[in-house]
């Protein structure tokens, strides 16, 4: 090895970020990294611009300013289909399975623009079902007849179908009972794990700082503090706004 | 938008429309001219028309053609056999079109898009067919000829005299076009078109909307076909041809759907370019699809809707701004006049008596059977799949009830259409909110007044004074209830970029409009912070104390002990614990069903 090799880049670098709808500007300046097999948190108000921030990120907005770049590439202003294909896989706000589809095609979709042999496609597919095997028994099953919960296990397993080096989710937890909850975060955990980065937006700052190693805090648009989510929880003014004690 | 930008383009735009109708007669030489202006004049009316039902409720029509040629026959069959005079027969001409308007507004109730523009095609060619066919009357491919000139009593109109006829009608069709845009009856529409759900939790009855969409652009189509009738004095089956009805809708697609001066625009741009295209030789007619296909495809909203969109950005200028919600619930003494609730009725204001739903095979809800107090707040809960939204769609008239029935202030409601039930005091929120997305955070609560307004139709399309009243105390009030949730400062935004939280709120200020007894809240804290929940738990805990009852969905654990005075826990569709929260809470089932082991003894509920 050399010895005067650079550090290594971050798998997602996003440098002085800004998003704007029409003339309202929903994020000023926001710079923030993943590293390859990272979990990062992003924790702060509605309206506090993480879901803009995760929009442009998966290339769903494109940003008025800055720039990001995924593994080693700018990816700045990249559409959400070539994203994928680079690795970068996408669990919306509010899920957005297909509705109307089996189970097994939205998986079977989630792994189409990875994979174009069908063996692949299969694999991809069953890891899905081995990961959550209430999305096998229910592989024939419209999508949009599972409750929120499924619908979510079904939402993160298509992300994956992609093979994905990382998953960004946007509110994992919007209308999921605690049983659920409960189920998904160790899931999370494990897949960090086996090597995949995680950028988890979540509103419920107690569960997202347990699970991560590294958070960001929001306000109107701007990081107001970041650091490991152990030393964020601890921190008294995060538990006075975000975990509801002092 | 202030009152005064709201009301004084339109006066000025019919001042200058008003104006340069009066100038044409000056400007024009001669009789032959004068005959294309008022045909565009005529175009036009039928083009205004079919603006309301393509930029109001979305609906496109294939067959304004058909409905252009029963104006027109109605006046020919009129004036020559039964020797009518002008009004006799525009009325009767009305009254055929209006018809016609409630009849191809059905199948609306069923089709939508493609196959609403198939049915309309259909109609224009039955009402082809049978000018065609039915020759006793219609005169067959010959036509009627010889219907007699327009006499008003002065005896007969000479050219110049029916052009300024014509010019009145289609300037009346034009302010009545703008006043309907402009009104709430037109946002209602709009709203339709946006969100039927949302439309009808707040009051608003969609098939209502789209008949009478249909009827008025039908009425139009018929006053024109008159027109034409009278200005033609001969009418036969090739003017009413397919052909025509596609360029109708062309005249409104590429003038600007939705606009004020779209229809204009694209009825004149339709009934020139032709002409001046004629220097082409044999291209022409491919020089005019040219020319169509260029301007839809750089002007995608039309000419009228870019050039709006246009003046707005150079309006704005190029600096950004931040917005910050404010913190809510801000009760004052005004709203509690708006939102505080008197009793009328005693006992439980909502009651199921062994409530089920069936989809197929599967009860979503069995023999349900629930009291819910007045002023009071009252949970359901349950695992993710229990039928808790099931049920909420239940008590807000979005699905009958396959067995029992709900009792609402009394009154037997199951069964009963949503729009309905919310006129009788019950409005609600969405899982995954449906607000008006492309409208202003304003305009969405607007609409939530739109069932308790009182200013009619005839005052909402000539702008009589109980209108202007209204819509002022409506705006005043808005501005209350934007206070009250603290998102002031989004009142121009379009709703549909406003965070997720911040949906919620506007839809809850939305729902509150309504002034309801009952207020059904499906998540509202989802996608909340801890913060705002404990926002939300004043809200609401104010909302009770003005004399609203609350029926809380939710799955935060805290917030429903917080808030509740009942809960009721749904498992697999079926009552299995009801009580107060914190007999709820230690109920072993419960916890085995719903809560899970470790998010009890510590977690949320720590």
């Amino acid at each position: 090895m050399s010895t005067q090799a650079a550090p290594k880049p971050p798998l997602l670098r996003v440098t002085d970020l800004g998003v704007a709808y029409g003339r309202v500007r929903a994020v000023q300046s926001v710079s923030l990294e993943v590293g390859a097999g990272e979990f990062v948190a992003v924790i702060g108000s509605n309206g506090a611009g993480k879901s803009s921030i995760m929009k442009a990120i998966s290339g769903v907005l494109a940003p008025v300013a800055g720039r990001i770049d995924f593994n080693g590439a700018d990816v700045t202003g990249l559409p959400s289909h070539r994203l994928v294909r680079a690795g970068l896989a996408m669990v919306p706000e509010g899920r957005q399975v297909f509705a109307e589809q089996t189970v097994e095609d939205n998986l079977r979709l989630g792994a189409f623009v990875f994979a174009a042999t069908p063996a692949r496609i299969d694999e991809a597919v069953e890891r899905g079902f081995t990961l959550f095997p209430r999305l096998a028994e229910r592989r024939a099953q419209a999508a949009g007849s599972l409750s929120g919960g499924e619908q979510q296990m079904l939402a993160i397993a298509r992300g994956l179908a992609s093979s994905p080096k990382l998953l960004v989710i946007d509110e994992l937890s919007l209308g999921l009972a605690p049983r659920v909850l409960e189920m998904l975060f160790p899931v999370l955990e494990s897949l960090n794990r086996d090597g995949l980065a995680i950028l988890l937006v979540e509103q419920l700052a107690t569960q997202a700082l347990a699970v991560s190693h590294r958070a960001y805090v929001m306000e109107t648009g701007k990081v107001t503090l970041s650091g490991r989510s152990g030393d964020l929880a601890r921190d008294p003014a995060v538990r006075q706004a975000y975990l509801g004690r002092a | 938008m202030t009152l005064r930008s709201l009301f004084s383009p339109g006066l000025l735009s019919s001042l200058a429309v008003a104006g340069a109708l009066c100038l044409v007669p000056l400007l024009v030489a001669n009789t032959f001219q004068l005959r294309v202006v008022m045909l565009f004049l005529i175009y036009a009316l039928v083009a205004l028309g079919l603006n309301l039902l393509v930029g109001l409720v979305s609906l496109v029509s294939l067959g304004q053609a058909g409905l252009y040629a029963l104006g027109a026959y109605t006046v020919a069959i009129l004036a020559t056999k039964t020797g009518a005079g002008f009004f006799p027969a525009m009325l009767g001409a009305m009254a055929v079109t209006a018809v016609a308007g409630v009849a191809l507004a059905y199948p609306t109730v069923r089709v939508r898009g493609v196959y609403l523009a198939v049915v309309t095609i259909a109609f224009g060619l039955i009402v082809q067919n049978v000018a065609i066919d039915w020759r006793a009357l219609t005169g067959g491919t010959l036509g009627i000829s010889n219907v007699p000139r327009i006499n008003l009593g002065a005896g007969p109109l000479n050219t110049r005299d029916l052009y300024w006829l014509i010019a009145a009608v289609t300037f009346a069709g034009f302010v009545v076009h703008h006043n309907l845009m402009h009104s709430r009856v037109g946002r209602a529409m709009r709203a339709v078109a946006q969100s039927e759900t949302a439309a009808r939790a707040l009051g608003i009855d969609p098939i209502r909307q789209r008949v009478l969409a249909f009827v008025l652009s039908s009425v139009f189509a018929g006053i024109a076909g008159g027109l034409y009738a009278y200005l033609n004095r001969y009418v036969n089956p090739d003017t009413f041809s397919f052909s025509d009805s596609i360029r109708f809708l062309l005249m409104v697609i590429l003038g600007g759907a939705g606009t004020t001066f779209g229809p204009l625009i694209g009825a004149g741009v339709l009934t020139w370019i032709p002409n001046l295209l004629q220097a082409f030789g044999k291209w022409q007619l491919f020089a005019y699809g040219a020319l169509l296909a260029l301007v839809i495809f750089f002007l995608p909203k039309g000419i009228a809707g870019s050039v709006r969109d246009l003046w707005m950005r150079l309006r704005r200028g190029r600096t950004q701004v931040t917005r910050e919600a404010g913190s809510w619930p801000r009760p004052s003494e005004a709203i509690d006049t708006i939102l505080k609730v008197e009793a009328r009725v005693r006992g439980p204001v909502l009651q199921t008596r062994g409530l089920t739903i069936r989809f197929g095979g599967l009860s979503a809800v069995s023999g349900v059977t629930l009291d819910i107090e007045r002023a009071t707040v009252h949970a359901i809960i349950g695992p993710n799949g229990a039928g808790k939204t099931t049920m909420l769609n239940a008590l807000s008239g979005f699905y009958a009830p396959t067995e029992g029935s709900v009792t609402l202030l009394q009154d037997e409601v199951g069964g009963r259409s949503s729009d309905r039930i919310a006129r009788s005091g019950l409005t609600r929120t969405f899982q995954n909110t449906e607000l008006f997305a492309d409208m202003t955070v304003e305009e969405n609560v607007l609409i939530g007044f739109h069932a308790r307004s009182t200013a009619g139709f005839l005052s909402t399309l000539f702008r009589l004074p109980g209108f202007h009243r209204e819509a002022r105390r409506q705006r005043e009030r808005a501005a209350l209830l934007l206070d009250y949730v603290g998102l002031s400062a989004y009142r121009d935004e379009t709703a549909g970029n406003l965070a997720f939280g911040h949906q919620r709120r506007l839809e809850i200020a939305r729902a509150l409009a309504m002034s309801p007894e009952i207020l059904l809240l499906d998540e509202p804290a989802a996608g909340l912070t801890h913060n705002e929940i404990d926002e939300l738990i004043a809200l609401i805990r104010d909302l009770k104390r003005l004399g609203l009852t609350v029926v809380l969905v939710e799955h935060h654990v805290d917030m429903i002990m917080a808030v509740s005075d009942h809960v009721t826990v749904l498992d697999y569709g079926e009552v299995i614990a009801s009580g107060p929260p914190s007999a709820v809470r230690d109920d072993p089932k419960v916890i085995e069903a719903y809560f899970g082991a470790s998010l009890t003894a510590s977690g949320e509920s720590a």
